[in-house]
Formats: C-alpha cells, structure tokens, sequence
C-alpha cells in the first residue's frame, strides 16, 4: 500500500464528494422526483444523501487509488480546502436565494 | 420531547463541539516547530469519532423529532427563513465535516515523516483543520438560531 497516494486519494475524494453532496443537494430541492426517489429508497432523502455520500466517497477513493492523479499532495489539500469553503457559501446562498424567490 | 431524545439532542451538539475543541486544538499544535505528530494524529481521530457521533446522534434527532414537532412550529412563526435557510443549510454542509476531518486525520495518520519535514504540507493541514472547525462552528451558530426560532 502506497501511503502516500492513499492519503491524497482520501483528500481529493472528499473534494470531490463536497460536489456531490452539494449537487444531490441543490437537484433534491428542485427535482421532486429526485427527492421522492431517495425517500422511497431509503426512507428519508437525507438518510439517501447520507448513504450515499458514503458509497460514492468510497467508490471515489478506490478509482483515485487505482489512476494514481499526479498532482500533489498539497496542491489536493488546497483543492479540498477550496471546496468546503465554496460549497458551504453555494449551499447557502442556493436556499437564501430560493426563499427570497430569486431562482 | 422524551428524556430520551434530549438525550440525543445534547450529546450531538456536544459531539460536534468535541469534535470542533480538537481540530482547534490540533491546529494550534501542528503549526508549532516540534509537533508531536503521533499525538496528533490522535487528537485527529478523536475529532473525527465526535464528528460521527454527532451525525448519527443528529440524524436521529432530526428523522424523528424534528421534522414532526420543531417544523411546523418554525414554519407557522414569524421565522420561517430560520428552517428554510438556516436548518436547510445546516443539515447537508454538517455532511461535509466527517470527510474533512477524515482526511486530515488520514494525512497525520499515514504521512508523519513527510508532515514533519514539509512545512507547505503542514501549513495547508492546519489550515483545513481551520476550515472544518469554522464549517463546525457555524453549524454550531445555526443550531442557535434554530432553537432561538422555536421559542419565539
């Protein structure tokens, strides 16, 4: 086992799940149809975006192990940082705007 | 609302308030010239299991009592921005946090000896570490919000 590429795999598949969790977030508000497809799957949408934020992060972690990316360590934790800052201003600016009747 | 469910309320804002207390603490302790990375490393798990605890134990809270009795409350008051901005926010960036402090627990974990000598590396950890307790932190606010909404 490569430490090194598990430890940036994990970091760059956290970046990358920020995105996903913030996209079945933004798609679940918007697509009724998506919401009632993760409450019917898994009881509650938000159980459905908890699980499968899981399962999604695992099968990221596995692909970026296996591809190896290039690019480097701290350079991945820079992209993760970026992410978590962006997408918790988007997260919430995306429900401010929809209250406010904007989107 | 049960004892037992107070219960849970409690311990998921004292998890995510552990969890925030450690990556503070991790933080202050990484960017100093001796750091004892194995401690570290730790203190970063410790944060991620507070973390866990307080998703699982929030979960709970809000699959079964949130939604039921605290919703409709908000959403007849004056306050209905507080679950339509506030709780809605809180309730998926909160998702984000495990992963951060996955991550900067794996790093530590996995890479001391690269850590030790790589200041660029350490800089940017403890900056993440910084990055999730300030997520942890406003979820922390909003959850003050919240509460502040159903009382009125």
């Amino acid at each position: 086992m490569n430490k090194e590429i598990l430890a940036k795999s994990t970091v760059l598949s956290s970046a990358g799940i920020i995105l996903v969790i913030f996209l079945m977030t933004v798609v679940s508000d918007l697509n009724a149809g998506f919401k009632a497809f993760l409450t019917s799957v898994f009881s509650h949408h938000w159980i459905g975006k908890s699980i499968l934020s899981i399962v999604v992060f695992t099968l990221l972690l596995v692909l970026l192990y296996v591809i190896k990316p290039k690019i480097s360590l701290v350079l991945s934790v820079w992209v993760l940082i970026i992410s978590a800052g962006l997408f918790t201003f988007l997260t919430f600016a995306f429900f401010a705007l929809e209250t406010f009747g904007v989107l | 609302m049960s004892g037992f469910l107070v219960t849970i309320l409690v311990l998921h804002i004292f998890g995510g308030l552990v969890g925030m207390i450690f990556l503070t603490s991790y933080m202050l302790s990484l960017l100093k010239e001796d750091a004892d990375l194995k401690k570290l490393s730790r203190i970063s798990f410790y944060a991620l299991l507070a973390f866990l605890g307080s998703w699982i134990l929030g979960g709970y809270y809000y699959l079964t009592y949130y939604g039921k009795a605290v919703k409709p409350i908000i959403t007849k008051g004056d306050f209905v921005w507080v679950h339509k901005i506030v709780m809605e926010t809180k309730e998926h960036v909160f998702l984000f946090l495990p992963f951060l402090a996955l991550s900067v627990f794996l790093v530590t974990f996995l890479l001391p000896g690269i850590m030790s000598k790589d200041k660029n590396l350490k800089t940017s950890v403890a900056f993440l570490a910084f990055i999730a307790q300030s997520i942890a932190l406003l979820v922390a606010v909003f959850g003050i919000i919240i509460s502040g909404a159903v009382g009125k």
